[in-house]
């Protein structure tokens, strides 16, 4: 299989940024700085509106830098992690957890190229990415009769068959992304066990950073958390243009706030990076995403739970943290040093990270929708 | 010197924000149980049992002017009777977004407030029943047993304006009209009861206990929920019914009281209800921690959203018959989200209550 798209005619995006399809990788701004050109950074999401009158409605959305629409398509349930293609002409939004469609999109006509069903005994996990040759599209799934965690791999030109799919790794993978090598996936596996929402191993649950060949599906290196954090459960990550990997976890148990950020450049043991009680506590024990800047210098988290979003720097120190009503949506803009951050509320957000500075998108189209777990821009 | 000045505002408004950022510890976040307590107290003196007593003086000059019609069934009274529907509209309204409690007690929420009728089943159960005359169907609405074809504010709309004005002809329909109006005074008396006395719902939801904080923290969650119901009721249900987006002309018969023109009265009503609740029962909590320019930024939305309805030159399901009047709606639609939007972040970082569609379930 063509992975990285070498044997073919890389397109100069491609060339300029390594690789393509990196969670919350702002490929299409670096192109435009290069060129010196106005950027048509688009965003897209899941969403939601609660209707009074029955059940709540589902939406994929897009809007561009001013928080005008894009589009917006109706869903038969909550999506959750969205992927986008390298030449960003395609864009994907997964099923949440456990769900059974991906929705697949033409991101500049705005229209639906196709619905891909999970297989029998399949649920998708939630996330999923393009390959870097852009011919491939990747799920994390479970699969229902033996419980493992699966990365499914459909080829987009044969009618989105599965034509490979790997099991190898552990209990419940869910946010994947590609290393800058374009050749490995790096996976948040949340190690636990779920009987549909309900978690059913937290005494036994073990959550690891997985790397594996898209190739040959051999594991490189898988790191585990250090036995007293065992029940924190790695489920949300962004990999840096430099390749350093930055993950949040969620807490699965009440008895004290935990530290749930942390970064991964090699290190053997995976330990969540030093911070306050304070700033523990102010997490409250859930993640809800993370990503890094365009520069790869910084790093939004989320912990829409508290409402609070908190920024890191890639060396590990802890930088600030300010109010967001139930802001979960994390995305880099063009700019370097700043964030998207969307709200469950209503609303968009931007925050710069050297002036301290957050100003909300003056758009109804963004203030009026309650925006879903991910954003991704591009 | 404007740009200065501007500059100037600009940055003392970034040099605030910098601060709070950086100020907000975790503590900041939880707020002690008396806080809590105080809200619910405030609610239930100020906006709660004020909106039941409205909602039952309401309901007793509505039985009352049935119960003259019933007794003098003219033409003249007929008409009256007709505009005395709007103590319907203008009681109901006040407590619509105050949905938990006692009126939620025996489904008499839901059946009362049962709108719109898709598929004509008031009309259809109306038309059998006014055939039958079945007198054993009153001690069902006497008891709360029976359905929304004879329970309901839709019902007794279509008795008094589209059954061909057998209210005046027919004495088993005004008697009809009768018990429904009966019920709904006596259930409106049993609320306010139950929210009054010391071992009702009153009770419930605000204890004297300060040691249970989640009790209390679930009373101010239950207010916050009915702020953003009565906006939540305005913008999808009210205006987004009759608007119905995915049908070009509207379905104005989708509206609230459709028959009597008396939408516009209850969209008001649910407005000045919500606007009490964040702007009159929050204001405390969303002034505190420096926030006296997002309390005064909700003041000017709420404002704004006013003049909207105040634009609106007929009732909603006029309106929703013209493109003209579909195009007001929108916008007033528009306005109410952006409203409701901008209170429930302002609400769920003041009160520290996860509400929103990420922290409540998020993944």
């Amino acid at each position: 299989m063509d992975w990285t798209g070498i044997n073919m005619l890389f397109t100069r995006r491609q060339i300029i940024q390594g690789i393509g399809g990196m969670a919350c990788f702002p490929f299409v701004s670096a192109f435009a700085e290069m060129n010196n050109v106005k950027t048509d950074r688009m965003y897209i999401s899941g969403a939601g509106f609660p209707v009074t009158s029955g059940k709540d409605e589902f939406f994929v959305s897009a809007f561009d830098g001013d928080g005008n629409e894009k589009f917006k398509h109706k869903l038969p349930a909550r999506g959750h992690g969205l992927a986008v293609s390298p030449d960003a002409k395609k864009c994907a939004i997964f099923a949440r957890r456990p769900g059974n469609f991906i929705y697949l999109l033409n991101s500049q006509k705005g229209l639906i190229e196709a619905v891909i069903k999970s297989k029998k005994n399949r649920v998708l996990y939630g996330h999923g990415e393009f390959s870097p040759s852009g011919n491939y599209l990747l799920s994390t799934e479970k699969d229902m009769e033996t419980g493992l965690g699966v990365v499914s791999i459909r080829d987009l030109r044969d009618n989105y068959k599965v034509i490979n799919q790997y099991d190898n790794f552990g209990i419940g993978p869910h946010e994947m992304a590609f290393m800058p090598d374009g050749k490995t996936i790096v996976i948040a596996v949340g190690g636990i066990q779920t009987k549909g929402r309900k978690k059913t191993n937290l005494d036994t649950m073990e959550s690891s950073l997985v790397y594996i060949d898209i190739q040959s599906g051999k594991i490189i290196d898988k790191f585990t958390l250090e036995k007293k954090y065992f029940q924190l459960s790695i489920r949300h990550l962004s990999v840096s243009k430099k390749g350093q990997v930055g993950a949040v976890m969620q807490y699965q148990n009440n008895d004290k706030y935990m530290p749930l950020v942390l970064t991964h450049d090699g290190e053997s043991v995976l330990k969540p990076l030093s911070t306050t009680d304070d700033i523990c506590k102010k997490m409250n024990n859930y993640c809800g995403s993370v990503c890094y800047d365009n520069t790869g210098t910084y790093l939004a988290t989320s912990s829409p739970r508290s409402s609070t979003i908190t920024i890191w720097s890639s060396s590990g120190e802890y930088i600030t943290s300010f109010d967001v009503a139930d802001g979960c949506g994390v995305s880099a803009t063009e700019k370097d040093y700043t964030f998207l951050i969307s709200s469950g509320i209503g609303g968009v957000f931007t925050y710069d990270v050297k002036n301290k500075t957050i100003e909300e998108l003056d758009s109804l189209f963004t203030i009026a929708q309650h925006w879903d777990n991910h954003l991704l821009g591009f | 010197m404007k740009n200065k000045n501007n500059f100037f505002i600009k940055k003392i408004l970034i040099t605030v924000f910098c601060f709070y950022i950086n100020n907000a510890t975790a503590e900041d976040k939880y707020l002690d149980t008396k806080t809590y307590y105080d809200i619910n107290s405030k609610a239930l003196q100020e906006h709660i049992i004020p909106s039941y007593e409205k909602f039952s003086t309401n309901m007793i000059k509505w039985h009352n002017s049935v119960e003259k019609l019933c007794k003098n069934p003219t033409n003249t009274q007929l008409s009256q009777t007709k505009q005395d529907f709007k103590y319907i509209a203008m009681g109901f309204s006040s407590v619509m977004n105050i949905g938990f409690g006692s009126i939620t007690y025996f489904d008499t929420y839901k059946k009362i407030d049962f709108w719109p009728d898709k598929k004509s089943f008031i009309n259809r159960g109306l038309k059998k029943i006014l055939k039958n005359k079945d007198r054993k169907l009153f001690e069902k609405i006497r008891e709360g047993t029976a359905t929304p074809v004879v329970i309901s504010f839709n019902s007794s709309e279509r008795l008094l304006f589209k059954t061909n004005d057998s209210v005046i002809k027919d004495s088993y329909a005004c008697n009809l009209l009768l018990e429904q109006a009966n019920y709904f005074k006596k259930r409106a008396f049993d609320v306010l009861k139950d929210w009054k006395s010391s071992d009702g719902y009153r009770n419930i939801f605000l204890s004297d206990d300060l040691s249970d904080k989640d009790a209390h923290i679930y009373s101010t969650g239950e207010l916050y929920k009915a702020s953003m119901l009565g906006l939540q009721l305005i913008a999808d249900k009210m205006i987004g019914e009759p608007l119905s987006k995915q049908k070009k002309r509207g379905r104005p018969y989708f509206a609230q009281y459709p028959y009597s023109r008396t939408s516009k009265i209850a969209l008001q009503g649910v407005y000045d209800s919500s606007r009490n609740l964040i702007l009159n029962i929050f204001k405390d909590i969303i002034v505190s921690e420096n926030k006296q320019k997002n309390y005064t930024r909700l003041v000017k939305l709420f404002d704004k959203g006013q003049v909207y309805i105040d634009k609106l030159d007929a009732d909603i399901y006029t309106l929703a018959k013209t493109e003209q009047g579909r195009k007001k709606l929108e916008k007033l639609q528009n306005m109410i989200m952006l409203i409701r939007t901008v209170s429930l972040r302002e609400l769920n970082l003041a009160l520290n209550i996860p509400l929103g569609f990420n922290g409540l379930d998020g993944d």
